[in-house]
């Protein structure tokens, strides 16, 4: 039987008295990738954002149940000691901290023991050249004047190293030339394993290319509207979001 | 009369000062029995120091202007210092090596000396360089510490800085005193025609800190930069002062203040650019940024430019805002507890500062310092 990783029901959540997420219900299994696709302002970095537990967002009512536990009590280093990745759509700059030092503590965090050294900064090289980062950046100050892409790179090589039960990818592609979406999903399917899962969101289904979702799930109004294989990904692809009854 | 006896009997003189921003504490002007030694290093030949009390004692070692100090905190202060100081050095360069001269000056203030009075005096000769660190501790408490180390350690400072022509001077200052301490300090400084002084000042200590650096810079084309960091911890309450005083034509400065206050701190910052008649072309920039780290913070920012003289640019910029939410996300949704994200955010920000110093040892003490302190 597969183990389930995330299970949520009936999630509604508002920001400022609006309501944005009307009423979703989803289910991950370990081992699955899932693609949620939608228009602008579906609620899709909403989704993203209230799982990892943002306080800007107000979760009205429902039910997340992840590894077992009850999602929504959690703090956010609470969620991702839990196993929980947010591969953030803008991260932060974080000046006087260098990478290497931030994913060896993060690393610390959330495995509750520092890495050694000298085999972390080896883990981190086979990494990087993964994701065809140079090794410098490992001395740069956290996102502190990265480009876009290298951004949304750093936000990669901090899943495979932090190695989460579940991976949210909040469109990472945006921003990406076409060189570096292929580098960063053929990495992110690398790193799914028998026992994890993936959530990947996105606007388009230039990604599919290099990455072979289990579920394609269509968020449209906050809601899920619609489900189903890699077809419906090229079927959105031709006839679009809009004027269309789902 | 000499110069102690002439100061004591003008403090002793004066009434007890009032402040009305921020009340002075209990206590004040403590009168130590004890002479503090510093734990002093330099690493060149062409640097020469002696004791500030040798220096009056010897003849023309010391000038008449060279003495001399200002207001700052006011007169009280200033007597009180140069009346009853129990320690302080009088620091000349010589060097025009390539590699900047160092002298290190470490007080480590304890149960059973904790009042510290210091009167320094750094001159940069022309075209010299020099670089002073002067950092003020407390010597942690412990089982065997006796109560006495638990009442206020004071400190009371005086440090004139004098950057003849063509010399460059770096100050890097650190106060990390413990929570109850009180904490005085009053820097001159004087900068001669194309002269540059730098100034690290960083406090993270004391429950109560008075600061006040008044800097002229005198001659054509003299620069002037102080870099100020502050930690307010939770009911303290900090003043601080910096004064550029522009007279040389074409004359630079700038202040840059980075702070994070903890809840029921109390701040008041005065940022003040004076630009004189004579000093025309001349450039003098201003800002601050906090941080507010909890609730029932009263934090003052005071900018004032005076000019006159009409040929010159002075700018101000202040910003008070909480930790930024989106950041506390990003850091938490890494596995950092808040507390320990918000140690990055207070660090990040005054990354901008510590960025230019160029000592690696005093960045690594001043981040372990707002480890400990923020909680």
């Amino acid at each position: 039987m597969t183990s389930e990783i995330i299970k949520i029901c009936n999630l509604k959540s508002s920001v400022e008295g609006q309501q944005i997420l009307k009423g979703i219900d989803l289910d991950i299994k370990a081992g699955e990738i899932h693609v949620i696709m939608g228009p602008n302002g579906a609620g899709k970095s909403t989704l993203a954002n209230v799982l990892m537990g943002h306080p800007a967002h107000k979760v009205d009512t429902g039910e997340v149940t992840f590894m077992g536990k009850d999602l929504l009590t959690m703090k956010v280093d609470e969620r991702a000691k839990a196993g929980l990745f947010l591969s953030f759509q803008y991260p932060e700059e974080v000046p006087g901290v260098t990478v290497e030092n931030f994913l060896r503590t993060a690393k610390k965090e959330v495995a509750g023991i520092m890495p050694m050294a000298l085999s972390f900064k080896k883990e981190l090289h086979s990494k990087m050249e993964m994701l065809n980062m140079d090794s410098k950046y490992l001395e740069r100050y956290l996102n502190q004047g990265f480009s876009g892409g290298e951004k949304k790179k750093n936000e990669i090589l901090q899943m495979a190293v932090l190695n989460p039960k579940l991976a949210i990818l909040d469109e990472t592609d945006s921003g990406l030339d076409i060189d570096a979406i292929r580098v960063v999903y053929e990495s992110v399917q690398k790193l799914s394993k028998a026992d994890n899962a993936i959530l990947v969101i996105t606007h388009y289904n230039k990604i599919l290319n290099y990455i072979t979702p289990d579920y394609v799930h269509v968020l449209v109004d906050g809601k899920i509207v619609r489900s189903g294989d890699v077809t419906l990904a090229e079927e959105i692809e031709s006839k679009g979001y809009e004027k269309r009854e789902w | 009369m000499n110069f102690r006896q002439y100061h004591q009997e003008a403090f002793n003189k004066m009434e007890t000062p009032v402040w009305n921003r921020v009340s002075l504490p209990k206590g004040m002007f403590p009168i130590p029995s004890y002479k503090m030694d510093a734990s002093i290093t330099s690493d060149s030949e062409h640097i020469h120091i002696m004791t500030f009390q040798e220096a009056l004692d010897t003849e023309h070692a010391i000038s008449p202007l060279e003495k001399e100090a200002k207001k700052h905190l006011g007169d009280h202060f200033s007597h009180f210092i140069n009346g009853y100081f129990n320690s302080g050095y009088v620091i000349r360069s010589t060097s025009k090596a390539l590699e900047v001269p160092v002298v290190d000056i470490h007080y480590i203030l304890s149960g059973e000396t904790r009042t510290l009075i210091d009167n320094h005096l750094i001159v940069a000769e022309p075209g010299a360089k020099l670089d002073v660190i002067i950092d003020y501790h407390a010597e942690p408490a412990n089982e065997n510490t006796p109560q006495k180390a638990f009442e206020p350690m004071n400190h009371y400072g005086l440090t004139r800085v004098i950057a003849k022509h063509g010399s460059h001077v770096r100050i890097f200052k650190l106060q990390r005193l413990n929570q109850t301490a009180h904490h005085f300090d009053q820097v001159l400084a004087s900068v001669e025609e194309s002269a540059v002084v730098d100034v690290f000042d960083i406090q993270v200590g004391s429950q109560f800190k008075a600061i006040s650096y008044e800097t002229d810079l005198k001659g054509r084309r003299s620069e002037a930069h102080i870099n100020s960091i502050y930690f307010g911890d939770k009911d303290s309450k900090s003043d601080l002062s910096f004064t550029m005083n522009h007279q040389g034509q074409k004359s630079n400065s700038s202040i840059l203040s980075k702070g994070a206050l903890d809840s029921n701190a109390l701040k008041v910052f005065r940022g003040n650019l004076f630009f004189e008649t004579g000093a025309s072309q001349s450039v003098g920039k201003e800002e601050e940024f906090v941080m507010l780290l909890g609730e029932s913070i009263k934090s003052d920012s005071i900018p004032a430019l005076m000019c006159s003289e009409d040929d010159v640019i002075g700018e101000h910029a202040a910003s008070v805002g909480q930790v930024d939410l989106n950041k506390l996300f990003y850091l938490m949704s890494r596995g950092f507890s808040e507390t320990e994200a918000k140690k990055l955010i207070i660090k990040a920000s005054f990354e901008e500062i510590l960025s230019a110093v160029p000592y690696e040892a005093f960045k690594v003490t001043v981040s372990e310092e707002v480890d400990k302190r923020v909680y």
